[in-house]
């Protein structure tokens, strides 16, 4: 019972600073589309780069104690992209970066990410 | 009038670069009266200091900081003698990770996504146990080896690194801790023939020494069941 009620505790301790953060995640996932679409346009700034992976890391480090499972991943699938690739493929990350926006906003991804052999 | 003392919160610092993490752990640790947070710190370095100032309790440290990654400040802290007892907040980690960690002096580790496990994981590694995958473990040797067995080895996987079956025996042993004698013994061959299947084997995966092999090993399931 103990246990039961301390869940639950733990739960709307977390729930309300989810509603607290959630400026600031969304913030960073600004961050994230400012930066897929200097990619789109070709003015990628080596700084951005850094703020975007900085964004994608603490995405998919914090939406996870939020229940937001989906999205931490979608955010460490970005994250991947921008560490490890020289130059991260424009589509890809343009795609991830909405997924990520839908699953955030809690609605489903209406597009389908396209994989690098459907461009 | 008999008057009941409540046992004193145990202290408790959280090194996580980001606010939000640290927030949302503190409000976790809030739910409960036996846990206060002593600091915070926000990379690794800030975090070996905090613990020397402050002493805490119980660490719960992040795997991937600025600064100072978080494995490299706990080698810092455990150099330095600190009697924190710390758990890993990561959100992944690999087994190779784990294992060093618990080398290292780790005492379990939480994953972001299970915060909710954070209260049980502090209470149990408070109590002397260890906390990992979801449960608290009392027997870190054994710990370990069930994380070895479950990267058990595949005929392809072993063949990928080209290994004989004699070989896959003697990286058995190694992940075990054995010496060369004991391998000798075991297997009723001579320490030299040991070391030089150890030579061949760590040309094969690419590593220098037991150590490197032992977690090689457990990360990339070469070793047997």
């Amino acid at each position: 019972m103990t246990g039961i009620r301390n869940h639950d505790k733990v739960k709307a301790a977390l729930e309300k600073v989810w509603l607290h953060s959630r400026p600031e995640a969304f913030s960073r996932l600004a961050t994230l589309e400012g930066f897929a679409e200097e990619l789109r346009s070709g003015t990628a700034h080596p700084e951005h780069l850094a703020a975007a992976e900085l964004a994608a890391h603490r995405l998919s480090g914090s939406l996870g104690m939020f229940g937001l499972d989906d999205a931490s991943s979608c955010a460490a699938e970005i994250e991947a992209v921008l560490c490890h690739q020289s130059a991260p493929d424009i589509t890809v990350m343009a795609g991830l970066v909405r997924r990520l926006r839908n699953l955030m906003e809690g609605t489903p991804p209406t597009a389908k990410i396209p994989h690098k052999h459907d461009l | 009038m008999k008057r009941t003392t409540k046992p004193e919160a145990a202290k408790v610092l959280i090194a996580d670069d980001d606010p939000i993490v640290r927030q949302a752990v503190r409000s976790v640790l809030d739910t409960s009266a036996a846990f206060r947070v002593a600091g915070e710190a926000d990379d690794g370095k800030m975090a070996v200091e905090l613990v020397q100032e402050t002493g805490p309790d119980l660490l719960l440290l992040d795997l991937l900081m600025p600064g100072l990654p978080g494995l490299e400040a706990l080698r810092a802290i455990t150099s330095a003698g600190a009697e924190v007892r710390t758990i890993l907040l990561c959100s992944a980690i690999t087994t190779r990770q784990v294992l060093e960690a618990l080398q290292l002096g780790a005492r379990g580790v939480v994953l972001k996504k299970k915060v909710a496990e954070l209260l049980p994981a502090l209470e149990a590694v408070m109590k002397g146990q260890y906390w990992i995958e979801s449960r608290s473990v009392s027997n870190v040797v054994q710990l370990v080896q069930q994380l070895a067995a479950a990267n058990a080895p595949s005929d392809e996987l072993q063949n990928r690194y080209g290994l004989t079956a004699r070989e896959t025996e003697i990286v058995s042993f190694i992940t075990q801790g054995c010496m060369n004698r004991d391998i000798a013994n075991s297997l009723a061959i001579t320490e030299q023939t040991v070391k030089r299947h150890l030579t061949n084997i760590f040309n094969k995966v690419g590593m220098s020494n037991r150590l490197e092999l032992a977690l090689f090993a457990i990360e990339h399931g070469l070793v047997r069941k």
